[in-house]
């Protein structure tokens, strides 16, 4: 392919769709939803069925599209679905029933102001949706926040990567701003579709169809007896722990000798970036800490790394959702302000050296 | 000729198929779910798709489904088990896809999923059993009960000013373009039951030829959430279900 | 006119012997049934009961090991191995077996 290793350029969400196509992945199920709906669009015109026979198929609706993730992954194969803000709310039921069967799909989330409705603009305001667990019970799903064209492409293949790897639902958590922009990017290379050999080897517990003498797969997050739920639970808390031990990912810019931190992720963290900038330029010390996975969460690696700086500012396009995280993970230690710009607006990085300036000295 | 005489491995005419496993079923004496079950069970045993069955459960009575019948089953969420049987279909295009619904499930919470399922012509098989009730949850009113039936949320009957019409999903699926087998079928005669095992090949079948999507009415009976013995209540659904949901089959493009 | 009637009688009784003949072949090619209940998985919804056209089940008046009321074959000789008991059976208890009975 005269692509591979070539530098171009393309939107967040375009990126997206190739680097499905690119990485092996069997089945995308989606619905339009602006600011993401170039991801199918993409999908539509590349026909990845007659290259790689990669299924592209428009659900009736989001709820329809989880669950179309819910049976492929149920499978065993690589699934995965899109959406915006609204449409991933309706997902809720579909992810806490997959972290409940332990299904590895895959969903990203072009978050858009809110709530309800919303704008179209883009926010960052589905913090809490995503690390929180937006449906029901005790579950988490590994969260990647891309800042760039570039993390678009690359963390489709990480996410299923660690979605098959813990047997857990994982995310990308963009917004408009990453999703429309456009960047270079160096696409991954092509790795092939896994054969269904391969799916059941790799996936003994998928619903592939019960060979003779073998016991019978059943996928499901019912559990009616009360010790045996606690069980599972514990399970899922361990695994839990276990991803919190291991997959944490995060970037920091200039923090040795900062003074004063800006904590930001996704697109507020690329307004950071300039705004580290601009504060060195006026002498302030300043330096970014840019979480890439926001659960597990770098709570250590923060905490560590604001020892003995004079304030933290958290950066966030909503009312204030990453802050409480950065708050647990500092303790009291040092002073912990917000900054937010809320309906969808994007802050310039002058605001967020200007609320450092106001809030923290 | 003694019983024990004729009681001999090469004598059996009938027996629970081997897909059926020997698990007892949880479901209330009498119920129609059972006989769906072992349906499915010898359909599936003597068309030799052991190996590549996966069901998809639903929410509802049924929803233990996947301890009974020993192939590969996946639990949906209310309503949703053709989205997930679209998924697992598009991606195990040589597997034999089904899901087995109740009228809650298919007909009310999952209406959209059925329609559209079905109107993309997935090679899948949808099983609805319609007893126009919600057994599970306690006998409440189902989008398929009858006008004047009574349900513990309409004590009284059901009232078209105040709960609408009861809806005839097997009429909506005919006219979809991507159906090509719906039919309505029962479980409470030999007969009947000889007539619906027929049609539950066909649709398997037309599934793996490719055909397009199938919808498998069973209509039946829950003699607990009507409070009739079970033999009263086959009764019942003969004098009032089939008038209203006839059987026969509503659509067959499978020989096109 | 004598021959005719003569004709008559012999052929009608022909006709006769080739029908006792025929009972006699019947009587001979019978088939008989017999059952066999999993009473453990019996729910006592007597749909077997009422499908049976030879009488052949009936409650038996005791409960099994889960509580339900169970049926047993009262009549197994009447039983002709038709299994529309099996067939209707929603738990799948009854195993049906048949023997053509010759003499």
């Amino acid at each position: 392919m005269a692509e591979e290793r070539e530098v171009v350029l393309m939107k967040g969400n375009e990126a997206i769709a190739r680097a499905a196509i690119r990485c092996g992945v069997d089945g995308y199920f989606g619905y339009p939803i602006t600011p993401q709906s170039e991801v199918i669009e993409t999908l539509a015109e590349l026909k990845p069925w007659e290259t790689t026979g990669m299924q592209v198929v428009q659900a009736e609706s989001e709820l329809a599209s989880i669950y179309m993730v819910y049976g492929a992954a149920g499978a065993g194969k690589k699934a995965m679905t899109s959406s915006s803000s609204p449409g991933v709310a309706l997902m809720q039921e579909g992810i806490t029933y997959m972290a409940g069967a332990e299904l590895p799909g895959v969903f990203v989330n072009v978050q858009r102001g809110g709530p309800g409705l919303g704008t179209i603009q883009p926010s960052q305001g589905d913090y809490f949706q995503a690390t929180r667990g937006g449906g029901n019970g005790d579950y988490n799903v590994i969260v990647l926040a891309p800042a760039s064209v570039q993390e678009m492409a690359d963390f489709v293949d990480l996410a299923f990567e660690l979605a098959f790897k813990y047997r857990n639902p994982a995310m990308i958590l963009s917004d408009g701003v990453i999703g429309q922009m456009m960047e270079k990017v160096v696409l991954p290379p092509f790795k092939p579709r896994r054969t269904d050999e391969e799916v059941i080897a790799q996936c003994p517990w998928a619903s592939t169809g019960k060979k003779k003498g073998q016991a019978r797969r059943v996928i499901t997050s019912l559990e009616l007896k009360p010790e045996a739920m606690e069980a599972r639970n514990l399970a899922l808390q361990e695994k839990y722990r276990k991803i919190k031990e291991t997959e944490v990912r995060y970037e920091t810019q200039q923090c040795d000798d900062a003074e004063y931190l800006i904590v930001a992720f996704g697109s507020a963290a690329r307004i950071g970036e300039k705004a580290i900038e601009i504060a060195r330029e006026e002498g302030l010390k300043v330096g970014l800490f840019r979480p890439i996975t926001l659960w597990p969460f770098p709570t250590k690696e923060i905490a560590a790394m604001a020892k003995g700086k004079k304030g933290v500012l958290v950066a966030e396009i909503n009312a204030g959702q990453m802050v409480q995280d950065v708050r647990l993970a500092i303790n009291g230690a040092v002073p912990v302000e917000q900054f937010g710009r809320l309906g969808g607006i994007v802050p310039e990085p002058e605001e967020i050296v200007n609320a450092l300036k106001t809030k923290l000295m | 000729m003694e019983a024990k005489d004729i009681i001999s491995p090469e004598n059996v005419v009938y027996k629970k198929p081997t897909l059926l496993n020997d698990t007892n079923m949880h479901y209330c004496p009498g119920c129609s779910h059972g006989v769906v079950h072992k349906l499915v069970a010898e359909v599936i045993e003597e068309m030799g798709l052991e190996e590549k069955a996966i069901g998809v459960s639903p929410v509802g009575c049924a929803v233990f489904a996947y301890n009974y019948i020993d192939i590969d089953w996946q639990e949906a969420a209310h309503g949703r088990a053709p989205a997930i049987a679209t998924g697992i279909k598009r991606c195990w295009p040589d597997r034999l896809v089904f899901t087995y619904q109740g009228d809650g499930d298919l007909a009310c919470i999952g209406t959209c999923e059925t329609i559209h399922a079905l109107n993309r012509g997935e090679n899948i098989v949808i099983i609805f059993v319609n007893n126009a009730i919600y057994g599970m949850t306690g006998g409440q009113m189902a989008p398929t009960t009858l006008i004047g039936q009574k349900t513990s949320t309409c004590p009284y009957g059901r009232d078209p000013e105040i709960h609408g019409y009861p809806l005839k999903m097997a009429d909506i699926a005919a006219q979809l373009e991507g159906t090509c087998y719906v039919t309505r079928q029962s479980v409470e005669s030999v007969a009947s039951i000889l007539k619906a095992k027929k049609a539950l090949k066909k649709a398997f079948q037309a599934s793996m030829d490719g055909k397009g999507s199938s919808l498998v009415e069973f209509v039946s009976t829950c003699n607990s959430g009507w409070k009739l013995t079970p033999s009263k209540a086959n009764e019942w659904m003969k004098e009032n279900m089939i008038p209203f949901y006839p059987k026969g089959d509503l659509k067959d493009t499978t020989n096109e | 006119m004598f021959y005719f009637v003569i004709s008559t009688i012999i052929t009608t009784f022909a006709r006769q012997k080739e029908t006792l003949d025929k009972n006699k072949y019947y009587f001979m090619a019978k088939m008989k049934g017999a059952i066999v209940i999993d009473t453990t998985r019996c729910k006592g919804c007597v749909l077997c009961v009422e499908a049976c056209p030879q009488k052949v089940i009936a409650l038996a008046g005791k409960v099994n090991v889960h509580g339900y009321p169970y049926v047993e074959a009262v009549k197994q000789e009447a039983c002709i191995g038709c299994a529309s008991c099996g067939i209707v059976c929603p738990d799948g208890c009854i195993t049906v077996y048949r023997k053509k009975i010759e003499e």
